[in-house]
Order: C-alpha cells, then structure tokens, then sequence
C-alpha cells in the first residue's frame, strides 16, 4: 500500500491554514445553530412497515454500491482567508460481505507551507485527515453511517440519504470538545453516472477551550473540504 | 405462543438482525435442558466467561481515567470462547470461536479526553441454520471482519462503541465504566422490548480482556456472545508530533 500523504492531508493543511484564525472572534453556539443544515425530518423507524424498511435498506445498499472503485481526487480546501487545490488517489472497496465500504484517501501533491503555531499544537497538522472513510447502513435509524479514521481521532455521523446525496449532521456537540478539532462528513454524493463529491468540514478549538469551536466561514465552520472523485475506468484484467 | 405475538418476535428480531424477515421464519433446535446441567469448560479461563461478577465498586468518571482503562484495550489479541445461539447457557448450542483483533489507540499523548480506539477485527465460528437449513440470528459471524470504535465521551462520562460488521451494519452504544468492567447497552431498534447489552471486564496488566455480549428480548436472553481475548503482543507504533500515529502504520492496523 503506497505511502503517500493522505489527502487526509489535505484536510489537516487546511486546518493549517487557519492559523491567523486565531485572531478572529468566536462565535457562539445559537449562531452555529442557526447555521448548520437543517435536515428533514425522518418518520420515526418504529412507524414503518417491513415494505418501506426493506425498500429503504435496498436504496441505501444501492447507493453504497455506487461507491466502490478507484478514483483520482481534485479538492478544494477552504479557509477564513482563502482556498487551495489538493490532489490525490482514493480507494473505495466492500469492507466484508455486505453493503459496508471503506474508503482510503491519499494527496499526491504537496501541501502548502502553513504557519500557525497555535492550530499546528492543537494537532490539525498536514497529514492528519480523512485517511479511512467507512460507510455502512445504521439499522436503528434506517440511514448511512459514516466513520472517519484518521491519525489521531475519529469521527462518526449518520444521514439520510434522499437521492443521490446523504447529507450528514454538521452539529459540533457531536465532536468530543476534548478534541481541539474535529474532521466531520457533511455530505456525499454519488451519482449513477459514477463520479462522487464529498464535502467535509473542520472545526477547531483552542486547547483547553470548553466553549465553541473558532468560526471562521460563513458555513460557520473553520474550514471546509470539497473533493470530487472521478471514477478511473476498470483495469482490463485481459491485458498483459 | 400466540401467532400473533411470535411473529412480532420475529420482526423484533429481524430488527436486532436487519436483515431481511423471510430469513427469521428458521426455527434454531435449542437445547431445552436446564442451564445448571451445561458441563464446565474445558478450559479454565472460559470458565470466567459463566460468571457475571459485579463488584460494588464506584463509577469511573474522570475523563483520565477512562482514556487509561482504554489504554488497556491496546495490543493484537486471539479470540477464544464462545457464542451461545440460544443463550440459556446451555453447552450443546454453544459455537466455537476463534479469531483476532488488532487494536490501536490513536492519540498516544497527555490528554485522556482525546483517546480513541481503533479495532480491525476478524471472528468466526461454525455456520449454524436453522432446522429448514434457513438462517438463524448468530447463525453466521457478522465480524469477519468488523471495524470497533472506541472512545472516551466526558460527558456521559463513560466510553463510546461504534462497530460497522461484515454485513456493512453499523450499531453504536455508549456505556459507563465501574471498576475494570465497562457496560454498556444499545437498542435493537425498538427500545424497552430488545436490548444489547456489552460487558467489557480489562483488569489491570492482564493479558485477557473478556467480553460478553448479549442481545435480550422481552428481557429474556436470546443470544450471547462470550469472548475471551489474549494479548498476543501489543506492538507500539512510531508517533508523530503529539502522539499522532504515522500513515503507513494506521493502514497495516488488522493485518499485522
């Protein structure tokens, strides 16, 4: 398995990046609040019958069908002061013999020489981010779950999946504020056609902080991911 | 049993189970003889496995010390034990298991509250169907492999579990940690009428770590796994600034 920096990395530059955020004002949680997604409301799973919940497993094993392959990666990672491009491999395979999926993401580029003593202590460093996505269906609340492993921590959310898209809970309460940041999953979409975008978002703490993370974009995040996954075409097995 | 109320236990159940209901029609052949009849293990550590031992001790709550009894979770274990798929405690539906897991935990510095957890596991035991050769709840290992989260939530306080298994299924629990056993407990689905319960037992410098999980319905005990881990080894990994794993040692985590 190659060694290269996981577009994990990509994450955590991005994290870098926002060194001077520490100069910037926290905002509270009722305007964090008011800025996550609201997501729909979902019938209480108590209330469905054995035809709707079979239809709704089938849909999400479909969908997580559709994440499986090999992918070349072009991100945009942005911050309070501005954006840059990341670049990279991912590997999405069945983990077991079910719907389950685990994604393995690597930057192939470089990433940007970043200055901020205070986010670098708190761990939001290059290369750690998004190195293990794993997908896989919460049969309690009939939607994705997705987990996220990377060098230091982990993440864990669920979603519904409505279309193409699953749209993830941003809420920060779901980190642990222990953690000074916190990688979440927003949204992952996955198209027929066969290409796929995922969208994740940082938040970050000062250490020691017990209060809010430090927002610093109009998401209320401190930094975004935005990465599209093209499909490579299948290796031909017939050739030499 | 009224028809009925066995066949919203076999919803119930398809619930614990999320697969589709058809394959909840199976009937397992339980052993009907009384629990105090199971001979004893043949091997003395499993005998730890029949006792539920609950010592009157005070809960865990510092955060430090629940990142510390995680801490004793590190290493690359064997499985042995057993999975009982009537779970009345009776030897003759007991299944075999064998298997391992390999356990990291990601954050290695001074700050407990950001301990995690991170299992790559690979347990089997004999496929068993039900008496129309149709599948049956534990019939088949759903943890080969499986991916086990763990990590310390302050605010509980206690410890969080996350596991995805091989069916791509992922469940989640929280649980509080008394003396060197953590419990915790996850619904099936249907709160009140289906339970998970987890019992984790890690004393101190121990080798073994014991782990019974048993799902209950109606309160009555359908299934248990009992689990008997052994530290094979518990290789430490390079660390990064602040304690951070490297890449390349993350991704040979379950294959070591």
């Amino acid at each position: 398995m190659k060694s290269t920096t996981a577009l994990t990395v990509c994450l955590s530059l991005a994290a870098m990046g926002a060194g001077p955020a520490v100069h910037a004002q926290a905002r509270g949680p009722a305007n964090r609040a008011m800025l996550s997604k609201d997501l729909p409301v979902e019938t209480p799973i108590q209330a469905l019958d054995d035809a709707t919940r079979s239809q709704k497993m089938a849909e999400m094993e479909a969908w997580l069908g559709r994440l499986v392959g090999q992918f070349s990666i072009s991100a945009k990672y942005s911050y309070y002061s501005g954006h840059y491009p990341l670049y990279g491999n991912a590997t999405c395979s069945r983990f077991g013999r079910g719907s389950g999926v685990r994604c393995i993401l690597e930057r192939t580029n470089s990433a940007p020489v970043m200055r901020s003593p205070v986010l670098q202590t708190e761990g939001t460093w290059a290369h750690a981010v998004l190195l293990f996505v794993y997908f896989g269906i919460n049969a309690d609340r009939l939607e994705i779950q997705s987990m996220v492993v990377d060098l230091e921590q982990v993440t864990a959310q669920s979603g519904m999946l409505t279309g193409d898209t699953v749209t993830f809970s941003d809420n920060w309460k779901a980190c642990l504020k222990g953690w000074t940041h916190c990688w979440m999953v927003t949204e992952v979409s996955a198209s027929a056609v066969g290409d796929l975008v995922m969208k994740a978002a940082l938040d970050a703490w000062f250490q020691g902080s017990k209060g809010p993370p430090m927002i610093l974009m109009k998401s209320g995040h401190t930094a975004e991911l935005e990465v599209d996954l093209r499909r490579k075409p299948p290796l031909d097995a017939s050739a030499p | 049993m009224p028809p009925s109320t066995a066949m919203f236990r076999r919803w119930l159940l398809w619930l614990v189970l999320a697969l589709p209901s058809p394959l909840l029609a199976a009937e397992l052949s339980c052993t009907q003889s009384p629990v105090g009849n199971s001979p004893p293990p043949a091997d003395n550590r499993l005998a730890l496995l029949d006792e539920v031992v609950v010592t009157p001790r005070k809960l865990t709550s510092r955060t430090r010390d629940l990142g510390a009894w995680l801490k004793r979770l590190e290493g690359q274990y064997s499985y042995d034990g057993y999975v009982d798929l009537c779970g009345n405690g009776n030897a003759a539906d007991r299944q075999p298991v064998t298997g391992r897991a390999d356990c990291v935990s990601l954050y290695n510095g001074n700050d407990e509250a950001r301990r995690s957890l991170y299992c790559v596991i690979d347990v089997r035991w004999p496929q068993v169907r039900g008496t129309d050769g149709a599948p049956v709840m534990g019939g088949e290992s759903p943890l080969s492999p499986a991916v086990v989260i763990y990590r310390v939530a302050p605010d509980l306080p206690g410890i969080q579990l996350l596991q995805l298994d091989s069916r791509g299924i992922a469940t989640h629990a929280r649980g509080q940690l008394t003396g060197d056993t953590l419990t915790a407990t996850e619904s099936c689905g249907y709160p009140g009428l289906c339970r998970k319960v987890t019992r984790i037992t890690a004393p101190p410098d121990s080798q073994d770590i014991s782990m019974l999980i048993d799902v209950e319905v109606d309160s009555r005990r359908a299934l248990r796994h009992a689990f008997l881990l052994h530290r094979e080894s518990n290789i430490q990994m390079r660390r990064g600034q602040h304690g951070a794993l490297t890449r390349d040692d993350l991704l040979i985590v379950g294959e070591r």
